[in-house]
């Protein structure tokens, strides 16, 4: 403890006092007068850390001797005089406080909505994944690129030789998470996310076991015990954090497992996940062409991702040379875990905002470096005498640069203060989807961060004025007035500049938010296809031991379907696979069968979903063509489907695809096309990355477990959400439902980050306006302060108020018009850099580009009308008398 | 029987000018780093007087910016580099006048304790 405090002490004696070359000797002196004492302690029997300690106590003591007597041996020179910088520093902020606040407030907005931005993007992109030894953790994707197919998972009979006969991997691990009902002793049923995975599985992500055990490799095998690892979350929940544990049992789909283990809480890679289940990969069963396993790899210190694939490329060419039918075209490739996990639209979105950020920083700078020249001016007087009394160039501008920096301080401390309520806003407004939301948070580095935004903006907004402002030569000034100065009009040039600057660092930032704003107004007005409102949706997944077979969930879910039905106010049900902006992500190669059609190697990559017969009907998607399903749609000798409408034009352009065939994954069955619906959005209101559609009967498709119901509604749909958990209760009261939400939240969760980073742009460019406004009026206020002497002469040899307003202004208006024309120039860049992310926006959008430069032209105008009005009222006989 | 003197008692016990007297005793001798100075006058003086670097190291730097003492930086015994001090020439002056001064001094504590008169 005391130790401690004097290791404190010491260093703050070494940083502080310590400075220059007669401390450092000292200290180097001290040093060695320590080590002798403690070898001659040790010469006297001690042990090193006695006589350490002792050493240690003998210089407790001089420590305080020596800050007394240190006091009038040696001055410590660079604290003293920074402390005294310092201290005239506040005082000047103090006898100025209308300037302090103002500048004060820009930059600490400035520096607030900077280290917001930087906080966000810190605790989602920057700061480590929950994983140890990231740079080595791969996904290991297959890809088929003949069939358009990246980033797929693997069969498993793949990842298994895979894993055979890789040698650059030290672990590959496969995992694929299902919905299960989970329930403890002493807990009701309830939806839970479970992971198979492999043995080894917490060594290779560095996930610690808190009680228990990882699952054994012997354990990883088809067959065997049916046991369980819960996540601390589960443990702590049900089984109050009790070591003991291990050996008791956990409820997965109504089968006891044994539970062997407990991960700590970092194992929420893929979402909240409660049970982990050995995988138990079975070669031998599995089918080849079948992927749904994902696999992490982690590379083996000192391996390279190319010398890792490399290798792939060869055991991936021996399994096509092995397995012709099922591993055509089938190659694989690694991509960095931490690349993955944080999507690329995140990332360029986050860097968007920064960059805005960045330049409302810079923005504030040129308006408190501007603010600084004009006082700098007024104190011109002060700064003189100072000099006259030999205070040197060097000294006056390290004066200036500390004045700069107090108030950088403080804006920086204010903008800490700022940055907490901004990421409240964030996290209030962010998608819940952003990877790591509920981390967001002002942390060590956003403190840095800031701290660094003050040096900077200490440098930014100070050094030109601080250089101009120690321009002072002696003997002009002590006698004469401010104008006989050699500086002054070098600095009002300057000052100008920086409005000029200012202007179109902000005419960019409205042009900026604008074409966010427009591209963000299209979005939300894109008609997804389908009508979202008044629909309530929940997903359900019935396990396969107290469900069978197809039938078994069938008559499942015919009772439920008709509970849901007789609910008051519900007017329709539907079952599907999959819900538009849901989580489910399928799509097949489809092929066209008929020859007269275009030719098969032309196949299309099509998102699938089976829905039954009211599908259509309860979404309202319009059929073109056709009919929707039937109960007889059931029938594998004659299988339907129904496509989409751009599906079918690019299959058979200008004909019917009605009774036409198809062909999805390239297998034996044969479709036939019974009806045309028109394309939806399914994944992305953009449409960029969207998929022509097809969909599966569910009669067809009996045995597919995981589905989700959409009830339509003539209440609000929210309103339902009990009596729906009741209708399935009543049916089976152990049979959890989950995503219970409605159809118009999923669509708008595409809108999510577009109405973010809208929301953000459009407050920094109010704020860059407002500062460019305030920029303004502080030259042209000035300006016309240094000017009174002269406007009085001009109005006593007769000039008109009209010609004076009109000399403000055009010398205003010149500034504005120079900014503008800049600030059109930087928008084009701008905009050429942002319309990748911009939806349906022509790259210069003509409205926006004309609106925002004449709300900056409006605003300029405002600003400058009060120093005009100032200018016009100069009284010449006043202004005369006063010199 | 003193042990050991702490830094602030032997501050106010000892006359102003008595540590610089024992430093410049010392370094008449030779040339010596902090350390060793502190050494023999705690040799010297049978442990009686230990100084603490608390006090001595500010005495020695006052030392040398009186211009008494000067300091160049060596290789101690250890092979460490250390600073070594010595005495100028007008620190040598220095020394016979405190020398002087504290023989007198002591001379005239002990005519008064004794009861007699001073020899001169």
């Amino acid at each position: 403890m005391k130790g401690d405090l004097y290791r404190r002490l010491r260093s703050w004696l070494k940083r502080w006092v310590f400075r220059g070359r007669q401390e450092q000797e000292l200290a180097a002196e001290m040093e060695f007068h320590r080590e002798q004492l403690i070898a001659q302690f040790r010469a006297e029997g001690m042990t090193q850390r006695e006589a350490e300690l002792a050493a240690r106590r003998e210089f407790g003591a001089f420590a305080d001797a020596y800050q007394e007597e240190a006091r009038d041996a040696w001055r410590p020179m660079s604290l003293s005089a920074m402390l005294r910088d310092l201290r005239l520093a506040f005082r000047a902020m103090r006898r100025s406080p209308g300037f302090s606040v103002l500048a004060i407030l820009t930059l600490g907005l400035g520096i607030g909505a900077c280290t917001t931005m930087f906080s966000v993007i810190q605790s989602t992109v920057r700061s480590a994944l929950p994983v140890a030894e990231q740079d080595r953790l791969f996904f290991f994707w297959e890809d088929n690129a003949a069939l358009g197919i990246d980033q797929f998972s693997q069969s498993v009979p793949n990842f298994v030789d895979y894993r055979e006969q890789t040698t650059s991997f030290e672990s590959l691990i496969g995992t694929s998470s299902g919905n299960v009902s989970l329930a403890t002793g002493n807990q009701a049923a309830r939806h839970a996310q479970a992971v198979q995975i492999s043995a080894g599985f917490s060594r290779t992500f560095g996930w610690p076991m808190l009680v228990g055990r990882d699952f054994l490799a012997a354990e990883d095998v088809p067959g065997g015990e049916a046991i369980a690892i819960i996540s601390e979350r589960l443990w702590r929940d049900a089984f109050q954090a009790r070591e003991d544990v291990v050996g008791r049992e956990v409820l997965i789909d109504r089968t006891p497992h044994r539970i062997v283990g407990v991960v700590g809480a970092q194992a929420d890679l893929y979402g909240e996940t409660d049970v982990f289940r050995p995988l138990r990969p079975d070669a031998s069963a599995g089918d080849r062409d079948n992927h749904w396993l994902t696999v992490v790899g982690k590379l083996k210190p000192g391996v390279t991702v190319a010398q890792a694939e490399a290798e792939i490329d060869l055991i991936a060419a021996s399994l096509r040379a092995q397995y012709p039918d099922t591993m055509k075209g089938w190659d694989a490739h690694l991509e960095l875990l931490a690349d993955q996990l944080i999507p690329p639209a995140w990332r360029q979105g986050l860097n968007l905002l920064l960059g805005a950020v960045g330049l409302l920083l810079l923005i504030a700078c040129a308006n408190v470096a501007n603010l600084l020249l004009s006082r700098s001016l007024m104190r011109e007087r002060e700064l003189a005498i100072r000099t006259s009394l030999g205070a040197t160039r060097g000294q006056l501008a390290r004066q200036l640069l500390s004045e700069t920096f107090v108030l950088a301080a403080a804006g920086a401390v204010l903008g800490v203060v700022l940055a907490y309520w901004g990421l409240e806003a964030v996290r209030a407004l962010a998608p819940s989807d952003l990877p790591r939301i509920d981390e967001i948070a002002i942390s060590g580095p956003s403190l840095a961060f800031a701290g660094c935004a003050c040096v900077a903006c200490t440098l930014i907004a100070g050094l030109l004025p601080a250089l101009k402002g120690s321009q002072t030569t002696p003997a002009p000034n002590l006698g004469g007035t401010a104008k006989a100065a050699g500086g002054t009009l070098q600095r009002s040039r300057l000052r100008d500049t920086l409005v000029v600057v200012q202007v179109a660092l902000s005419l960019t930032l409205l042009v900026g938010s604008g074409l966010v704003l427009r591209s963000f107004a299209r979005l939300s007005q894109v008609d997804p296809g389908f009508d979202a409102s008044g629909v309530l949706t929940f997903q359900i997944a019935p396990d396969e031991a107290t469900y069978r077979t197809g039938a078994d969930m069938v008559s499942l879910f015919e009772r439920l379907h008709d509970k849901l039905s007789a609910l008051p106010g519900v007017t329709g049900v539907a079952q599907t696979s999959g819900l538009p902006f849901g989580d489910g992500r399928t799509s097949l190669n489809v092929f066209p069968v008929d020859p007269a059609a275009v030719p098969a190697e032309e196949s299309v990559q099509a998102s699938w979903r089976i829905v039954d017969a009211d599908y259509f009907d309860v979404l309202r998607i319009p059929l073109t063509e056709g009919r929707a399903f039937t109960a007889r749609d059931n029938d594998w000798e004659a299988p339907t489907i129904i496509i989409s409408r751009r599906l079918a034009e690019r299959f058979w352009p200008g004909q019917s695809a009605l009774g036409k065939r198809v062909n999805p994954g390239g297998g034996d069955a044969h479709y036939t096309v019974v009806g045309v619906a028109e394309d939806i959005r399914l994944r992305d209101l953009s449409g960029a990355s969207e998929n022509p559609q097809m969909y599966f009967p569910t009669p067809l498709w009996a045995g597919w477990r995981h589905q989700s119901f959409a009830v339509r509604t003539v209440v609000p749909p929210e309103t339902l959400g009990n009596a729906v958990q009741d209708a399935v209760r009543t049916i089976d009261p152990a049979q959890p439902i989950f995503g219970l939400n409605t159809l118009a939240s999923l669509a708008q969760r595409d809108l999510r980050l577009p109405r973010l980073s809208a929301w953000l742009l459009s407050i920094f460019a109010t704020l860059a306006l407002l500062l460019a406004a305030i920029g303004l009026y502080a030259v042209m206020s000035t300006a016309v302060a240094q000017r009174t002497r002269e406007i009085g002469v001009r109005m006593a040899l007769g000039a008109q108020r009209r010609a004076v307003v009109a000399m403000v202004l055009s010398h205003g208006g010149r500034l504005v018009v120079l900014g503008t024309v800049a600030g059109l120039l930087l928008s084009m860049g701008a905009a050429r850099a942002l319309s990748a992310g911009l939806y349906g926006s022509p790259t210069f959008d003509l409205v926006v580009f004309g609106v925002a430069a004449l709300v900056l032209v409006g605003t300029a105008a405002l600003s400058l009308l009060l120093p005009a009005r100032r200018a016009a009222g100069v009284d010449p006989v006043v202004a005369l008398r006063s010199e | 029987m003193i042990r050991r003197i702490m830094a602030k008692p032997l501050r106010n016990e000892l006359l102003q000018g008595t540590l610089d007297l024992l430093v410049l005793q010392v370094l008449s001798q030779g040339k010596y780093h902090g350390w060793d100075v502190a050494k023999r006058i705690s040799l010297l003086s049978s442990d009686r007087l230990t100084l603490k670097q608390g006090s001595l190291y500010p005495a020695m730097h006052r030392l040398e910016a009186q211009g008494w003492i000067a300091a160049d930086w060596g290789v101690s015994e250890a092979g460490r580099s250390a600073k070594f001090y010595h005495l100028t020439r007008s620190g040598r002056r220095q020394l016979e006048a405190e020398r002087a001064h504290w023989e007198s001094f002591v001379d005239a504590m002990g005519a008064v304790l004794s009861g007699q008169e001073a020899s001169e």
